[in-house]
């Protein structure tokens, strides 16, 4: 039996992975890897969640999630290719129309 | 059991007159006959229903059943009411019956004498909406009623003063009326609030007229702030009744139509405040010091207005100064506790004065001046005796028994009154008293000055060229049609015989004089108007250029009251020195600290503190990103410390 903090920390590296390239990626289609990462992260969490609690509770959250990601990803994919369309660049630094 | 009285009369007795004028206003500008028609119409049927009330009231009055009030619930703020009613008493109906019976007169006087007028239609609304807020005053229950009205009332004063406003004069006469009046409303106020401050504190609040009268005995008022309160509701007194030093606005209100005058001017309106110092009187019982105050207010003013009567020559003027100088009388007895001679003084007045004022109005339509020695002399080319009488019997025979009345001679109804206020001024203080007498005289002068230079002048009149040229072209005078000659027969009735109404039955006894008529004093008093009249006489029938320049000692005099008093050049000081540049101070302080330094202040930091912040939008979405997570982790470092905690 693997203890549940050995998840939780791995769990954890993840997620950091995941925030690290998400503020440090230039590229977009990096930025939308960099937030799966994340969102598996925390899917690991709720299933060892789950196999703590000896429930389903965390697994069904987990399919869920899995779904929204899904989803999300084919919209940010679709906003991608827009942006390509529109400035031929997937680089963070050409975007700048909200500028203040 | 005695029926109670029939309210409905008296609200259809309000606001029928209002309705009028609305309807006028909104439909009828275009239909001047019908208008005037429709107006008239209506102030009869007012005042045929304050009559057909009379029985009832009479009744009720015998039975002591009186004060009666009907009233509805109008603002409820809390345990505040705020009514709207209508209380009657006997003051209340006597009042009612002037206002609407003299004001029917003169509205139907009104037809012919403003036929050819532009306005024809306008001036009977404004004239309907002033019947209007008079009665409301009249028939009010409350404080807060009366002094709406009381506002009403001065707004439909404006309109019709400046009726013609395309003169200037009359224009800036209705601005300095509604000003001036303005003046004392604001004194009345703040007592009407500061009462109600009082009764409030002692957990009896109200605004009612009879509540008051009973709460005041249990709310324990300090008598210095007695005093004030009452000195505060007498100030809108001076300042509606036109009494020293706030009367500047009468006389310049003479620009208004010459029925205007009459109804407002001398018959109701300006009596508006003589009539709520009667209404009011509880409150100036428990002053005694504010009592001697109005007393003093109304003797001055008697005594000043009836010197400045003795060099006018524009006939209003002379009446308005004449007015001023009755009104002191009214609110001299008043200030000496006797509401009755004051309220009977304000009757007769009111029938006089009235007549006075439309004969004058007469004599200006047929001879379109109101110099008196232009009218005079107007008439004189022809080789008649008294020739004025000839032309306009009517006119000149109902003037000259409005004289005697206002002058006091017995039988007329101005004897019986004002012999009322000698009595009472009698057991008052003595400087009143001699005020008082001194001013039966100079009124027996100014209007026998008044009466022989109109229609007895010598046929030698010396008149400054300007005048001649203005006589040479009068037209043909004759009598004015009946419209205008019947209002003034029906008031001359009424002079004559108004002291012999039962007018002292009808108001609760407040005074506590046994009303004596001392013959001594009756015959001193007849010996001053008498000599008065005379002397004024013979000194304008046979010296018609005036006294001044004959004898020099009286020329300072002369030359203060030709300036009245100088109260207007005061005034004038006054608003130049110092209202000008508080104005102007005013002005400076809101344009440069209220707009500049608060309105655009608050603009220029909200826009300077924007210009700032807007340099954390870099448009990097990853800056956000950076934001939020930093955001995120910051509140769940906090959360978690403050968990431990």
């Amino acid at each position: 039996m693997i203890p549940i903090s050995h998840y939780l920390i791995v769990s954890g590296i993840l997620f950091s992975i995941g925030l690290w390239g998400l503020l440090l990626r230039r590229n977009i289609l990096l930025i939308l890897l960099s937030i799966e990462i994340m969102l598996n992260a925390a899917n690991l969490n709720l299933i060892a969640g789950s196999s703590l609690h000896g429930n389903i509770h965390g697994q069904i959250t987990a399919f869920f999630v899995m779904v929204i990601a899904a989803a999300e990803v084919s919209i940010g994919l679709a906003i991608a290719v827009l942006l390509f369309r529109k400035q031929e660049s997937v680089d963070t630094n050409e975007i700048k129309w909200l500028k203040g | 059991m005695v029926e109670g009285i029939n309210f409905s009369f008296f609200w259809l007795t309000l606001w029928i007159p209002f309705l009028i004028a609305v309807f006028i206003l909104f439909f009828l500008i275009k239909f001047p006959r019908l208008a005037s028609a429709l107006a008239t119409l209506g102030m009869f049927i007012s005042f045929g229903l304050t009559l057909l009330a009379l029985p009832q009231f009479y009744r009720l009055h015998h039975h002591h059943l009186l004060p009666l009030e009907s009233s509805l619930t109008w603002i409820s703020l809390g345990s505040i009411q705020i009514e709207f009613g209508i209380l009657i008493n006997g003051l209340t109906i006597l009042m009612l019956l002037i206002v609407t019976g003299v004001g029917s007169l003169i509205f139907l006087y009104s037809m012919t004498y403003m036929e050819k007028d532009e306005g024809y239609a306008r001036y009977f609304a404004s004239l309907s909406l002033f019947a209007f807020s008079m009665i409301g005053i009249v028939v009010s229950n409350n404080f807060i009623q009366v002094f709406i009205f009381w506002e009403l009332v001065g707004l439909s004063s404006y309109l019709l003063i400046g009726f013609w406003y395309q003169k200037p004069e009359a224009s800036t006469a209705g601005k300095k009326a509604f000003l001036t009046t303005r003046v004392g409303d604001v004194g009345m106020m703040l007592g009407i609030l500061t009462l109600f401050g009082f009764l409030l504190q002692s957990g009896l609040g109200t605004f009612n007229f009879l509540q008051t009268e009973q709460n005041l005995n249990d709310a324990a008022i300090p008598a210095g702030w007695m005093t004030l309160i009452a000195l505060g509701i007498f100030l809108g007194v001076v300042g509606k009744s036109a009494q020293v030093p706030l009367h500047v606005w009468l006389p310049d209100a003479m620009e208004g139509p010459t029925p205007v005058s009459a109804l407002i001017h001398a018959a109701t309106m300006v009596a508006a405040g003589v009539f709520l110092l009667a209404r009011v009187g509880f409150l100036f019982m428990h002053s005694p010091q504010a009592l001697t105050i109005v007393a003093w207010t109304g003797a001055v003013t008697a005594f000043l207005a009836a010197t400045v009567a003795l060099t006018q020559n524009d006939i209003k003027k002379i009446l308005a100064y004449s007015t001023l100088s009755q009104l002191g009388y009214m609110v001299m007895a008043l200030g000496l506790r006797s509401s009755e001679a004051g309220m009977f003084h304000l009757t007769t007045h009111a029938f006089f004065k009235a007549l006075l004022f439309l004969g004058a109005g007469s004599l200006i339509h047929a001879i379109h001046t109101q110099d008196i020695w232009v009218m005079g002399a107007a008439s004189r080319g022809e080789r008649t005796l008294l020739p004025l009488f000839r032309k306009m019997p009517i006119t000149s025979l109902t003037f000259i028994i409005a004289t005697l009345a206002l002058m006091g001679i017995p039988p007329l109804s101005g004897y019986h009154s004002k012999e009322e206020i000698l009595t009472v001024a009698h057991h008052g203080p003595t400087p009143i008293f001699w005020f008082a007498m001194v001013t039966v005289f100079l009124t027996a002068f100014y209007m026998g000055r008044l009466v022989t230079v109109v229609f007895f002048g010598s046929d030698k009149g010396r008149l400054p060229p300007a005048l001649e040229h203005a006589v040479s072209h009068s037209p043909s005078i004759h009598e004015s049609g009946w419209r205008m000659t019947f209002p003034l027969v029906i008031l001359a009735i009424f002079s004559v015989i108004g002291g012999y109404l039962p007018i002292r039955e009808m108001l609760p006894d407040r005074s506590h004089f046994e009303m004596a008529h001392g013959h001594a004093l009756e015959l001193i008093s007849l010996a001053f108007a008498l000599s008065g009249f005379f002397i004024a006489f013979f000194l304008y029938r046979f010296f018609p250029s005036g006294i001044s320049p004959r004898f020099a000692a009286v020329r300072a005099p002369l030359f203060v009251l030709e300036k009245k008093y100088f109260f207007d050049a005061i005034y004038d000081f006054f608003i130049k020195n110092v209202q000008d540049n508080v104005a102007r101070l005013s002005d400076a302080v809101e344009r440069w600290v209220i707009v500049r330094g608060a309105v655009n202040g608050t603009a220029f930091f909200t826009r300077f503190l924007g210009d700032r912040l807007r340099k954390l939008q870099t448009g990097m979405v990853q800056f956000y990103a950076l934001l939020f997570a930093g955001g995120f982790t910051l509140i769940l470092f906090i959360w978690i410390l403050g968990g431990r905690a």
